[in-house]
């Protein structure tokens, strides 16, 4: 990849199903996270993530970067990251391995980059790419399952890592959008849910193990947020479109009206879990003059309970089945337009069986409505993200990612920076 | 007086009335036929309904929902006060042998908790026999709709459900007949059917009948039953039982009984039962139905019934679609449609004009999602279809402003 001169200002877009979110930033020297400019613009003819209208997409997309460049007062010149979504990414767990021949058997980083490139080796189909590595654990022999093993003694080493693909097609037609309006391509493209990662976890959620839920508009993604960073990672299509797309066909009004019940479920006071007399507080949704309807709370928190509830009981069978729960020592963390719902939370803590609350971003400064904004969080992750990604272009140096991430979160301390000698 | 088989076995068989027709139905139950080992209880969100009742147990359902007011037909409200109330429910149902559920669909809670139970009951593999009534003609479209969606969401739940049209009591009845004396027929008949199938569970068999018999007649999801009762006592027992059976009124009229797909006959006699009395009884009755009706015979007895016969019968009609065919699985199809039609060639309906079948109608809607070129499947489900449809779940719409 062609060197480019580290800038100072970077960018982060989301072409989300509902909303095409900007993000600009510049990192200062304590590591937070300094938004300069926000824009956005509701996306027309996207679902489920994936974009259906390239040239109605490419004219909402302009004008969001042109409401985030009138914020910040600057152009957007610098380096763009960009956040993919929709049911052509997949996560999948490689093994690769090899004969530990150092001296003494002992496990050495040559070792360990050759296990994992043996991983990584994983041939996909020509239609598909590699989004993001992770190495989940390492095996020496029969032993436990760490998540370093530098310096342990053995004749064998297993890498285990994890492989978030997509297929090249969407992914490309995101990166050609933004090089036909801005007229240079985007740096990379990154899984939403990972760039969620960055942005709400520090060194310490990594320790604890977290799940992180993005409850967007047309996908949800999940997370699993463990040892050297994604330990898994997956998505359902299905988001804040469906609870309207349910309300519209349970309460016979219109989807446009829906939608913005479902943003406005806060101020008719209702939510996510049906809650005693919900049936004698009745709400009044107008749909134009002289229409409308008066429903039972109750009628809507059962539809909203009952689409979020099934979401959250997927995601905690597929944690289930892939062994991931008892990795999640700190709980759930939720963030996208669908952490807005009032006690959204309430019902992950009862379906997933874990503690559960509305993610914030980490260490940032800039306008207070982003510093609490659960459905930011994907363009300020993919600032994070990006940081990390031209760190490891700029040096030139084949250091692993999990070094990197390592970096990116402080984690360089003591015994475990030694190791690494850097 | 105690039944040896009763005594055998500890749990009670539980008779369990839902709603205030199911409560009062139980308590007739109770009051002319108390077998001993019979536990009659009564649910409720309507407390004034639960302390009228004559039961054994009486259980409050969703107090903090109702404040002990009945739901008014709120489908909504009874969900949730049943809902409430899952865990005594659960804890009556374990503490029965088998259990007898009576309810009215149409209203609130006989609509609703009577799903609960059933689902209560397949847990906690507790036996249960679902006797319905729907609505009289009268009583509106609304309730006869709640009533029909009610029944279809119950089947999914319950193996054995049988329902009784209140609307077929008038078919029999004179015109002029009171109607707190209508609706006491309909309760004391639907106590004595009740108590009738109880026998299956406890009485001294001759000839015994098998609840998975029972099942296999009941199991079609269009079949609706009919209920008849016929009593007879000294020399003519037999004769007067037979008579009286089938001048039921909840027989519906004598066409209807020439339509009978299945029939489950239970004949109740004291020790001195003839052969010649069961012989008689059961032929008289029998020969009113068509031939190749399926029918199954209990015959029992019981001490107390010394010189006595009780003829009980509830009569399966079971509703064909226009082609003649039984909606719904293959191997359901009634003995005489089987027998009856010929293959290769188009069956006709009962007045022998070929018909088009009705085409079912989707209930489940996909919205904004139909046609999406990626629709989201989960275990053979589709995800795009709203939850509250896939499984079943009455949402109210509210009202037009």
């Amino acid at each position: 990849m062609a060197r480019k001169p580290k800038r100072h200002i970077l960018t982060g877009i989301e072409i989300g199903t509902s909303t095409i979110k900007v993000v600009m930033g510049e990192f200062l020297p304590d590591g937070v996270l300094a938004i300069t400019g926000v824009g956005q613009a509701p996306s027309l003819h996207v679902q489920k993530g994936e974009v259906l209208d390239v040239e109605g997409v490419r004219d909402q997309l302009a004008r969001a970067v042109s409401a985030a460049e009138n914020a910040s007062g600057q152009d957007i010149k610098g380096p763009i990251f960009l956040a993919a979504t929709g049911a052509h990414i997949r996560s999948m767990v490689t093994v690769g391995r090899t004969m530990v021949q150092g001296q003494g058997h002992r496990v050495t980083e040559e070792d360990v980059v050759t296990a994992v490139q043996a991983a990584r080796g994983y041939t996909l189909p020509p239609d598909q790419r590699k989004m993001h590595t992770w190495e989940r654990s390492f095996q020496v022999d029969a032993g436990a399952q760490v998540t370093n093993a530098l310096g342990r003694t053995g004749d064998w080493l297993a890498a285990e890592v994890l492989l978030v693909v997509g297929e090249h097609g969407p992914l490309e037609t995101l990166c050609s959008m933004v090089q036909d309006l801005m007229g240079f391509r985007a740096r990379d493209i990154a899984f939403s849910g990972v760039a969620d990662c960055f942005a709400a976890f520090g060194p310490e959620d990594a320790e604890q193990g977290h799940l992180l839920i993005d409850i967007g508009a047309g996908v949800t993604e999940f997370v699993v947020f463990q040892g050297n960073g994604c330990y898994d990672a997956g998505l359902i299509t299905i988001g804040c479109d469906h609870i309207a797309n349910d309300l519209a066909i349970a309460l016979r009004l219109p989807l446009a009206r829906c939608k913005a019940l479902v943003r406005d479920m806060r101020e008719m006071g209702c939510s996510a879990g049906v809650s005693p007399h919900g049936e004698d507080r009745t709400v009044d949704i107008r749909t134009g003059p002289g229409g409308g309807r008066r429903v039972p709370c109750s009628s809507l928190e059962k539809v909203v309970e009952l689409r979020l509830g099934e979401v959250f009981e997927i995601i905690r069978d597929q944690l289930d089945r892939h062994h991931d729960l008892e990795r999640i020592g700190g709980g759930a963390r939720l963030c996208g337009g669908g952490a807005l719902i009032p006690g959204i939370d309430a019902l992950a803590r009862t379906v997933l069986g874990m503690p559960a609350q509305i993610a914030t971003p980490r260490l940032l400064s800039g306008q207070q409505d982003i510093l609490t904004a659960p459905h930011y969080m994907t363009p300020i992750g993919l600032l994070r993200w990006g940081r990390m990604v031209m760190d490891i272009d700029g040096e030139g140096n084949p250091v692993s990612v999990r070094q990197q991430v390592l970096r990116e979160m402080g984690l360089l301390t003591g015994i475990l920076k030694d190791s690494l000698r850097l | 007086m105690a039944d040896p088989a009763s005594e055998s076995r500890d749990k009670p068989i539980l008779l369990l009335g839902i709603g205030r027709g199911g409560a009062h139905i139980v308590s007739v139950a109770r009051r002319s036929c108390a077998f001993p080992g019979l536990l009659a209880a009564a649910a409720d969100t309507d407390r004034t309904t639960l302390d009228e009742a004559q039961v054994d147990e009486r259980l409050q359902l969703g107090e903090a929902w109702t404040h002990g007011e009945g739901c008014g037909g709120d489908l909504d409200l009874a969900e949730r006060a049943a809902n409430a109330s899952a865990e005594a429910l659960r804890e009556l149902l374990q503490g029965a042998r088998m259990v007898f559920v009576v309810a009215g669909l149409g209203g609130g809670i006989g609509s609703t908790a009577t799903r609960l139970v059933a689902r209560l009951a397949r847990e906690g593999s507790v036996q249960a026999v679902f006797l319905v009534t729907t609505p009289f003609s009268f009583e509106g479209a609304t309730r006869a709709r709640v009533a029909e969606q009610s029944e279809q969401r119950l089947r999914l739940e319950a193996q054995t459900v049988m329902v009784v049209p209140n609307s077929l009591l008038f078919a029999r009845l004179p015109p002029d007949t009171a109607m707190p004396r209508a609706l006491d027929i309909s309760g004391e008949l639907l106590a004595t059917a009740l108590a009738g199938l109880a026998h299956i569970g406890f009485a001294k068999g001759l000839i015994t009948v098998e609840w998975a018999g029972v099942k296999r007649l009941v199991r079609h999801p269009t079949c609706t039953c009919s209920l008849a009762l016929g009593r007879g006592q000294g020399p003519e027992a037999a004769d007067e039982a037979a008579r009286e059976f089938l001048a039921s009124p909840f027989l519906g009229d004598a066409r209807h009984l020439e339509t009978v797909h299945a029939a489950m006959l239970t004949l109740l006699g004291g020790d001195d039962l003839t052969i010649g009395a069961v012989q008689s009884c059961l032929g008289q009755v029998q020969a009113q139905f068509p031939r190749n009706a399926q029918i199954l015979v209990g015959a029992y007895t019981d001490p107390r019934m010394q010189g006595q016969i009780e003829l009980t019968g509830m009569l399966v009609h079971t509703t064909l679609d226009g082609a003649g065919r039984q909606p719904g699985l293959p191997g359901t199809f009634p003995p005489e449609e089987r027998q009856g039609t010929r293959a290769g060639r188009p069956s006709a309906a009962a007045d022998g004009q070929p018909r088009q079948a009705a085409l079912p109608f989707p209930d489940q809607q996909l919205g904004v999602f139909a046609g999406s070129p990626h629709p989201t499947f989960h275990d053979g489900e589709n995800l795009d279809v709203p939850t509250f449809q896939r499984r079943n779940v009455p949402v109210d719409p509210g009202e037009s402003l």
